[in-house]
């Protein structure tokens, strides 16, 4: 059984990173292998209040699951994340920072089909894979 | 078995063609792999598949080895030589 994906961002950022992967995999919430769902978290919310939405949250997704969960958040040290750290110690959740498209669209494409510690070394490996120093920028001077 | 095509859409390997190669590749049991100017990936990554940076006019080689492998060459050539499902 799938291991179900919340990535959890302040303001629209989780939101919207799930909208476009799935306009570029054609995956909808209907058809999509992997149960992804996004949690924006209001950037008036406070630690205890963001904790307390991931949690519930969480539990839900164990309720309809029972195979752990995978959050991806978007960055180590910010709210969400420290919050998203705090849930995951008392229920069985892996944290990985750090999100981007690309993580989100191999997830839509290709659903691989791992448990919890697999799918976020998997999804670590692809985050990390995925950013390229595609173009220098640097034109070096002759001397 | 493997087959050379050129990618002839405009775009070459963008995001969304790529998506679409992989799901094409994951209807096969087959293994399929894509080869390009001494780069190879799985076609089921995503990620693979686009770092492969195909453009317009790259000779993909498209090898396929398994029990339908036939199917999933023809499948997978198709869908590049079809553009995509592009109009350019």
């Amino acid at each position: 059984m799938a291991v179900p994906v919340l990535i959890v961002s302040h303001g629209e950022l989780a939101r919207r990173l799930l909208d476009s992967a799935r306009t570029i995999s054609g995956q909808d919430r209907d058809n999509c292998p992997v149960p992804i769902s996004a949690l924006c978290i209001d950037w008036r919310a406070d630690a205890a209040e963001a904790t307390g939405l991931i949690e519930a949250r969480i539990r839900r997704l164990e309720e309809q699951h029972g195979t752990g969960v995978l959050i991806l958040t978007e960055m180590f040290g910010n709210t969400p994340c420290n919050s998203a750290l705090r849930a995951s110690g008392t229920a069985n959740a892996a944290v990985v920072t750090g999100v981007n498209l690309p993580m989100v669209l191999s997830l839509c494409c290709e659903a691989p089909d791992l448990d919890l510690p697999d799918l976020a070394d998997w999804i670590w490996s692809n985050g990390r894979r995925s950013i390229q120093l595609a173009a220098s920028g640097a034109v070096r001077k002759s001397k | 078995m493997e087959r050379v095509v050129e990618v002839v859409n405009e775009l070459g390997l963008h995001a969304r063609a790529a998506a679409r190669l992989v799901q094409t590749a994951k209807q096969f049991r087959s293994d399929v792999v894509l080869r390009v100017a001494g780069r190879e990936t799985k076609a089921r990554s995503i990620l693979g598949v686009l770092l492969l940076g195909a453009g317009q006019g790259s000779r993909l080689t498209v090898r396929c080895v398994g029990e339908d492998e036939q199917a999933a060459l023809a499948a997978v050539c198709n869908l590049i030589e079809t553009r995509f499902g592009e109009e350019s």
